[in-house]
């Protein structure tokens, strides 16, 4: 079975090692420290036509701010004609529990609160996933 | 929580690759301190604050939760603009678990 492609946003050295290597074996990863970076990854992402399978984000980051990069990534979807709820599955790790109407309402799919468990990060990670290949198979039944 | 529990909770990563993000934590946290007190030094509070925050959620992940509540303690004081004492008393606290734990 090809590993699904997630990346993988959190401006913190070792906690993006070690988030990294709970998704070793079962995802290919990509790794951003920031925002911006991860803007920059998924613009790429589209234009090779590879898309990600799912974007794991922490929010408070430096430069671009994790609500920040998911609203340009929404804004750019809206451009392309996908509609909220089929575009790139993303969850959020943050350990500001006040952050979570943000990152909502910047169009997240879920999150998760610091400290994050490898068997919690691997099941949220899969339900986000199945959830919008779910909702995308009953909206485009033929692709 | 010993140990293994920890190794098991991180998807049961080798102890030596644990031992060495733990390592590697300790020596980014010790650059983080520096910058910090600059930031405090500065008046440059929020940029103080997401460094402790940045602290507490690495040392949180590794389940070395004695260093994450100190380092959220001087998240909450920054962030409540507490009195200079009380921040250097919460730096002090950091930077003391610090050396004895790494």
């Amino acid at each position: 079975m090809a590993l699904r492609r997630a990346l993988l946003v959190e401006d913190d050295f070792v906690s993006r090692k070690l988030f990294a290597g709970m998704l070793r074996g079962r995802f290919v990863c990509d790794v951003a420290g920031d925002g911006l970076e991860a803007l920059e990854a998924y613009n790429l992402s589209v234009k090779n036509g590879l898309p990600y399978d799912i974007i794991i984000m922490d929010i408070g980051m430096p430069r671009v701010s994790g609500s920040e990069a998911l609203m340009l990534i929404r804004e750019a979807e809206a451009r392309e004609g996908i509609k909220s709820g089929q575009g790139v599955p993303v969850l959020i790790i943050t350990a500001h529990k006040s952050a979570f109407g943000e990152s909502f309402r910047a169009g997240c799919d879920a999150y998760l609160t610091k400290p994050v468990s490898a068997e919690s990060l691997l099941a949220k990670t899969m339900e986000v996933i199945l959830d919008r290949e779910g909702t995308n198979e009953q909206k485009h039944p033929d692709s | 929580m010993n140990k293994n529990q920890i190794l098991s909770e991180l998807g049961d990563i080798p102890e030596t690759v644990y031992d060495e993000l733990v390592s590697e934590a300790f020596e980014q946290s010790g650059r983080q301190l520096v910058e910090l007190r600059q930031f405090v030094s500065a008046g440059q509070s929020r940029k103080a604050v997401s460094v402790a925050h940045s602290m507490k959620g690495c040392f949180a992940n590794l389940r070395l939760n004695e260093v994450s509540h100190a380092a959220s303690a001087l998240e909450a004081a920054l962030k409540n603009g507490a009195q200079s004492e009380e921040i250097d008393a919460r730096v002090s606290e950091l930077s003391v678990l610090l050396r004895l734990q790494g």
